[in-house]
């Protein structure tokens, strides 16, 4: 089965989802919140939807009456919800020195 | 499909750059992405020709390979998760990537830039990387230097992570002041190569390094150890004896 590998900047970028995991975001708006560089959030996004964590519209808008292109708007998946759960869970058990991670007493 | 494209309020400049990069995306894709930037761009900064503008361009161009292998890639069934590669590994790639490399372009500057007496700048960084080529002493200087940057810069890490890199960083600028009457004895290039070495051992050892990491330590390693066989040829020997007078 196709896997994901977890980089510091997806992992941000989950961390934001699940904070509100039913809310769309568009791309800029999640990296912003997120702390990554703007420019470099797509390829996070792609990878996400094309794993099935993400599905993603384009907005109701018209360009001519907003003065720009229509935005793409992101949102996670039931399936994404639990594996960026999972993401996080083994980040933060990485993250923990390894006496604590072995419940050394002292 | 997408909206208009040619966005009012980007500089001419800042279109074109943006219909380069999208150009380089599949058919079906491209639209889409070349949108998503525009619009973005739009709302970065009220003046068109900000930086903010500027840095998120180079942040899609420095992504756009990645993107371009996400967008051909299509949908996948996914939910299994790989490892990341550890702190340590990615932390020793961005230590080696650079430490082996100055030496080697040093040593490539120095062959194809004619010496210039009295020249400064890069020049200068040129041929101090020429002779960190050949003195491996120098060599391992760099690398203290560039181990106490990536502790200062990897801004993300645990603090426990980052000392301890400084700490080796510091350990190894140590060892270069204590064998420093070794500094007047050249290995040309073999201390280089060996730095190469490891590098390509990691590129095997943590196969979840990015792929960019693996196949940077690779091609130094290779063009490390090919530098130090070439300097301890005839010909190499003379070519560096040129740039170390």
């Amino acid at each position: 089965m196709p896997t994901l590998r977890m980089t510091t900047p997806r992992l941000l970028a989950l961390r934001t989802l699940l904070a509100e995991p039913e809310r769309e975001r568009y791309g800029l708006d999640l990296a912003l919140e997120a702390g990554l560089e703007p420019g470099t959030v797509y390829p996070i996004l792609v990878a996400f939807e094309n794993a099935g964590w993400l599905v993603s519209r384009e907005e109701d808008a018209d360009p001519h009456t907003t003065g720009r292109p229509r935005r793409r708007y992101y949102r996670l998946t039931p399936t994404g919800v639990s594996a960026a759960r999972r993401a996080q869970a083994a980040s933060e058990q990485r993250r923990r020195p390894a006496g604590a991670r072995e419940g050394v007493a002292w | 499909m997408g909206g208009p494209s040619a966005a009012v309020g980007l500089r001419p400049t800042q279109r074109r750059v943006v219909a380069v990069l999208a150009a380089t995306l599949p058919a079906d894709f491209r639209d889409r992405q070349r949108d998503e930037w525009t619009a973005d761009l739009l709302v970065l900064s009220d003046s068109p020709g900000g930086p903010a503008r500027w840095r998120y361009l180079l942040g899609a161009a420095w992504t756009l390979p990645s993107l371009r292998r996400l967008a051909k890639g299509g949908r996948t069934t996914g939910g299994g998760l790989t490892p990341s590669a550890t702190p340590t590994a990615v932390t020793a790639a961005r230590v080696l990537i650079p430490s082996v490399s100055w030496p080697l372009l040093g040593w490539l500057g120095a062959l194809l830039v004619p010496h210039q007496a009295g020249a400064g700048g890069v020049f200068t960084v040129v041929m101090v990387g020429a002779w960190a080529n050949m003195i491996g002493l120098l060599a391992m200087a760099g690398m203290g230097l560039i181990t106490l940057m990536v502790a200062l810069l990897e801004w993300r890490r645990t603090a426990r992570h980052r000392l301890r890199t400084a700490g080796i960083g510091g350990a190894v600028l140590l060892t270069v002041v204590v064998f420093q009457c070794l500094a007047f004895l050249p290995d040309r290039g073999i201390i280089v190569a060996v730095m190469g070495g490891a590098g390509a051992w990691l590129s095997y050892a943590a196969a979840s390094l990015p792929r960019n990491y693996r196949i940077a330590l690779r091609v130094i390693a290779v063009v490390g150890l090919a530098v130090a066989v070439v300097n301890w040829t005839p010909l190499g020997a003379g070519l560096g004896s040129e740039y170390l007078d």
